[in-house]
């Protein structure tokens, strides 16, 4: 047998050449390849780059990145699944300390009551949003949060159709198809009115049946709508024996109706305090009612005491979860978006309850703005939808949306998206995101491009 | 020095009932024995079958929870769950404290008393067969 | 080196304060844009009448809060963590700076391909090392974790069967019984029923496996090395009993740190393998995460993976195909952790191949090491004489004391055990050091599980901000949010 010499030295490894002869030594053997003889086949791996100095790889990635259009250097009407809003320094500041940020779940409490009790905050911070008491300590993102919401009311009820009720973001109603498939769950999504954007009541009412296991509605919605029904929606479900999940935007909770005002058994939504990262990681957000504690999906950490009476905090109601109850679990879910959820908590003390209505009112304002600015257009039907929108709006455009798109791209602006035509509304559907970022300016360099493709003919 | 009362029959899923020959019919109570409960340690959560569901000679009929353990409990006869411990949902810490008095899970009327009945085990035979468990 | 938690005391039966109970009544939010458009006006009916209750504190007071909380809190950062199963290693710093960086972290992912080329240079390349480092031919960077790939990879198992019309039969994932949580549990998620085989002297039961091996099973979902830290030495012959049987053969990469540059899944038979990049590819855990889960495939599962899928175009350009009827569909929105995917590709060019094969050679040394230091007072049981590779599991059982006391002193020294896992083992302590460590700290721990015989350990830890909990109580009666705690 070839001896391998285990020669590489590299400051992210521990052992030194002579440690490793120590070990080697203690164990009675000349070289590790002794403890791999029981691998039958260890050809290495090829196709993998040389090792790189931090100096020469910190260059190279700072190229790429300048390769990237970021959404602080160019105006951002991007919205849909992902929003852009200005993280407070001190969030970052936090979840970086190496205490947080290395630290391992907390399944042994006593030494990680930080992460435990930041995690009970932010539990009850969302609780507080979205007036349910059971919020999980986070999810990957809201789409999956919504999947596993369809897992569990089939567990709740045994039924297994899925009523997914207006207009939905079509990335999270794929996810919710990804995650029925493994349930083989039905998915049925039901109409909304093409005049004011919401859902229709009727068209939705028609599918909630005895067979239904969760009605399921976004609000704001796909076109940034906030839907006015929700309330006779949950009671609809509920008459039918079905459960009501809400889908929401967090920072919307401050100022619009929440989820336990509408009767809602389960919320689903997305958490803030981590950069957009091209869409991941992410925070999933998922709260129920407590009635259904026994049944959700997630870790949970709940307060205690210890043996001498201190307040301590525990990741409880473990039965439910895949380490212990296995094939029989709530969820699969292990890994989760801790350190965000982190994040989330930090950005949410900072702002407060006035904070974060004052943020809510400036989106709201500046969509509202938007919407009027690019109304002005010609050949633009700015709202397109007359009901209430909330940071995201759709607008028509009448002129070449093929021109708007090709400008767009070549102009300094990021977004907004083409939505398609497959909305049963004909032409040029255009979806924007405004944030509390938005400036007059960068309004204006979007009115401007689009005004010139109107005015050529 | 685990508790073995005379006075019941046992299954060796750690089973007990206690058989209520009345004049018309006959009623069979079921818990968990004393090994069980000091095994799981301190209970947090008992599910207990419906009031008139069926259940099946050792087919899983309730489960018992710790803080970090499941245990199914099985039902020792066939038949019909005709009451079940309503007390344990706000005190399932009495299936530890008085697993074969006030712990009480579920009772059956039997279907399949007279067959089923020679398949439950003695106490002295349960007693040697908890500890050999060891 | 002796280890003594930081402990902020507010009162006798308070260590820190609830951001709740440190609120004041009145107190000015912090400036904040003023709307373009005004004051908005929110329609009565859409309006929210019950307001929420977040706490109103200073600026100072989060940071002193979160700051003390990190101090009661414990991380590789802070001292070594040798938990089984999850590779505690070093989360270089450099990754994090990197993700920072505004061109990867305020891109959106609506954004068209043209205007992130550099990002999806990343991924694009980072699949490709992934895809040697497994030894398969597809890959997908959607799922977020593990246990997301695993669900990945079972609904391709599922489409694959549906496609080849034996869904109805191939009705059971088999899995051995050292198999993690999370494998059933993604079985069941998927519909398929989970069966359990045994092990025989630390390794599947061949025979065992055999009997069961029929054309009901869609699947064998095994860990390797398994968690007992030992590999699984005939899996050549355990992938022909399945693939004969017309079974797919599934890899759970939570072991990955033990063969990363010298052997691959791919070379073994497996057709699917998940990798858990924030385990060997040293993405931070974060207090439980996020991670990113990667699934590969042998090329014919190819077309089952979820869309998009990022291509070349012949310009050198990429761009995402939306493209595939058999595709599973979507696992989640967007691309995947693109933050996460960002440092793993840092490391494993920091490190490159030779690096990542050193490190799993210098992990499974290690680990041997320290199992011999360990063993003549701790037995290890199973597979006696077998060499483990980057993780072992002891085993409290006859050293008078219970793996629950032990774990309790190794939290006292500054430690965090992983115990009573895997099932197979009685009282069993699994412990993984990784090649981030040196030879002291790994004297070190060890000198700590020996020390641990000889002590009354009922009061441990003592040395940590708080002592024992009691989790009965949390179990009976939850309080999840602080309106339950303070009423």
């Amino acid at each position: 047998m070839d001896v391998e010499p285990d020669e590489f030295g590299h400051p992210y490894l521990g052992l030194t050449k002579k440690e490793r002869g120590e070990m080697l030594g203690f164990l009675g053997i000349r070289s590790a390849d002794e403890l791999f003889v029981d691998v039958p086949i260890k050809n290495g791996v090829k196709g993998l780059p040389s090792p790189a100095s931090e100096s020469l790889l910190f260059q190279e990635l700072y190229a790429l990145n300048k390769q990237n259009k970021n959404c602080l250097d160019h105006p951002c009407f991007l919205g849909g699944g992902s929003h852009l809003h200005y993280v407070p320094a001190v969030v970052q500041r936090i979840c970086e300390r190496g205490e947080f940020l290395t630290s391992y779940t907390p399944y042994q409490p006593e030494i990680s009551q930080g992460m435990l009790q930041a995690m009970f905050e932010y539990q009850s911070m969302i609780s507080e949003l979205t007036g349910l008491d059971v919020v999980n300590a986070s999810h990957y993102t809201y789409g999956t949060s919504l999947g596993e919401a369809a897992h569990m009311a089939n567990r709740v009820t045994g039924r297994k159709k899925i009523v997914v009720c207006g207009a939905v973001n079509p990335e999270r109603l794929g996810v919710l198809r990804a995650y029925a498939y493994g349930r083989d769950l039905s998915v049925v999504q039901t109409a909304f009115d093409s005049h004011s954007g919401e859902l229709d009541p009727e068209a939705a009412c028609n599918q909630i049946d005895s067979e239904t296991a969760l009605v399921y509605s976004e609000s704001p919605n796909y076109f940034g709508v906030v839907e006015g029904s929700l309330k006779d929606l949950a009671s609809r479900a509920h008459s039918k024996g079905a459960l009501f999940c809400q889908g929401f935007d967090l920072i919307s909770l401050a100022i619009l109706k929440s989820p336990a005002e509408v009767d809602a058994d389960m919320a689903v939504g997305d958490g803030v305090g981590s950069p957009m990262s091209l869409g991941g990681p992410g925070l999933g957000l998922f709260a129920a009612d407590k009635k259904f504690v026994r049944s959700v999906p997630g870790r949970l950490v709940g307060a205690t005491s210890d043996r001498s009476g201190k307040r301590g905090y525990v990741i409880t109601l473990q039965t439910r979860e895949q380490h212990i109850r296995r094939e029989k679990a709530t969820s699969n879910i292990t890994t989760n978006s801790s350190i965000i959820a982190l994040a989330n908590a930090v950005y949410l003390a900072l702002l407060g309850t006035d904070g974060l209505k004052r943020l809510a009112e400036a989106i709201l304002s500046n969509t509202v703005y938007t919407q009027r600015e690019l109304g002005r257009l010609r050949g633009v039907v700015s709202p397109l939808f007359s009901g209430f929108s909330y940071q995201d709006f759709v607008f028509g455009f009448e002129g070449d949306s093929d021109r708007l798109e090709q400008r767009l791209m070549d102009s300094d602006v990021l977004g907004p998206s083409r939505i398609g035509s497959g909305y049963g509304l004909g032409g040029g559907l255009w979806l924007v995101g405004v944030s509390e970022l938005t400036t007059k300016q960068h309004v204006e360099s979007l009115a401007n491009i689009i005004g010139g493709v109107s005015n050529e003919v | 020095m685990t508790v073995v009362p005379k006075d019941l029959l046992y299954t060796k899923e750690h089973e007990w009932v206690k058989v209520d020959q009345g004049a018309d019919e006959t009623v069979c109570v079921v818990g968990i024995t004393d090994y069980a409960q000091a095994k799981l340690g301190d209970i947090v959560v008992v599910d207990l079958p419906k009031t008139g569901s069926q259940v099946e000679y050792m087919k899983a009929a309730a489960s018992i929870e710790s803080f970090k353990a499941v245990s199914d409990v099985y039902a020792p006869l066939s038949g019909a769950v005709v009451e079940v411990n309503a007390e344990l949902s706000a005190d399932p810490g009495l299936v530890n404290r008085e697993p074969y008095g006030k712990g009480w899970l579920f009772k059956i009327k039997p279907s399949k008393f007279e067959e089923e009945k020679r398949l439950l085990v003695g106490p002295e035979d349960y007693e040697k067969f908890v500890g050999e468990m060891k | 080196m002796r280890y003594k938690q930081a402990v902020y005391s507010s009162s006798d039966t308070v260590n820190e304060p609830l951001l709740a109970e440190l609120s004041q009544e009145t107190r000015e939010p912090p400036e904040l844009p003023s709307g373009l458009g005004g004051e908005p006006h929110i329609p009565e009916s859409l309006s929210r009448k019950n307001k929420p209750c977040l706490p109103r504190v200073s600026e100072l007071t989060v940071v002193r809060h979160f700051t003390r909380l990190s101090q009661m809190n414990f991380g590789v950062d802070t001292g070594s963590y040798p938990l089984g199963s999850c590779t505690m290693k070093y989360n270089p710093k450099f990754n994090d700076s990197a993700a920072s960086l505004p061109g990867f972290a305020h891109i959106h992912p609506g954004q068209h391909e043209s205007t992130v080329q550099g990002a999806l240079h990343i991924i694009w390349e980072l699949q490709s090392y992934l895809k040697e480092i497994t030894g398969m031919e597809a890959i997908t960077v959607q799922p977020a974790a593990g246990a997301h790939g695993e669900y990945t990879g079972m609904l391709i198992v599922k489409s694959y069967f549906r496609d080849k019309g034996e869904l109805a039969t191939r009705r059971k994932v088999l899995i051995p019984d050292t198999a993690h949580g999370s494998n059933p549990a993604s079985a069941a998620m998927a519909g398929f029923e989970v069966l359990t085989v045994p092990s025989r002297d630390g390794e599947v039961d061949l025979e065992a496996l055999e009997r069961v091996a029929d054309n009901a099973v869609a699947a064998f979902m095994v860990t390797v090395p398994n968690t007992l830290g030992i590999f699984e030495s005939r899996i050549l012959e355990v992938s022909r009993i399945i693939h004969r049987a017309g079974g797919l053969m599934y890899f759970d990469g939570a072991n990955m740190n033990a063969l990363m540059g010298v052997a691959k899944p791919g070379d073994f038979g497996f057709d699917i393998a998940h990798l858990n990049l924030h385990k060997a590819f040293s993405t931070p855990h974060g207090g439980g995460g996020p991670g990113s889960g990667p699934v590969a495939v042998r090329s014919f599962l190819e077309e089952y993976l979820p869309v998009p899928k990022l291509r070349r175009g012949t310009s050198g350009k990429y761009y995402w195909d939306y493209s595939g009827e058999k595709s599973i569909g979507r696992i989640r929105e967007g691309f995947g952790n693109f933050g996460v995917l960002l440092r793993a590709y840092a490391y494993i060019r920091a490190l490159g191949g030779e690096g990542l094969r050193q490190a799993a050679r210098d992990a499974v040394l290690s680990s041997n090491y320290a199992a011999k230091r360990l063993r003549e007072k701790y037995p290890i049981p199973f597979g006696d004489g077998k060499p483990r590779k980057h993780e072992f599991v002891a085993s409290a059982k006859g050293t008078g004391k219970r793996a629950f006391d032990i774990a309790k002193h190794i939290l006292n020294n500054g430690h965090a055990p992983t115990i009573y896992f895997p099932q197979i083992v009685v009282e069993a302590l699994m412990i993984e050091f990784t090649e981030t460590e040196t030879k002291a700290e790994i004297d070190a721990y060890v000198e700590g599980l020996l020390d641990a015989l000889n002590k009354d350990l009922s009061h441990e830890p003592t040395n940590t901000s708080v002592g024992r909990l009691d989790e009965v109580s949390a179990a009976r009666q939850p309080k999840l949010n602080w309106r339950e705690l303070l009423g």
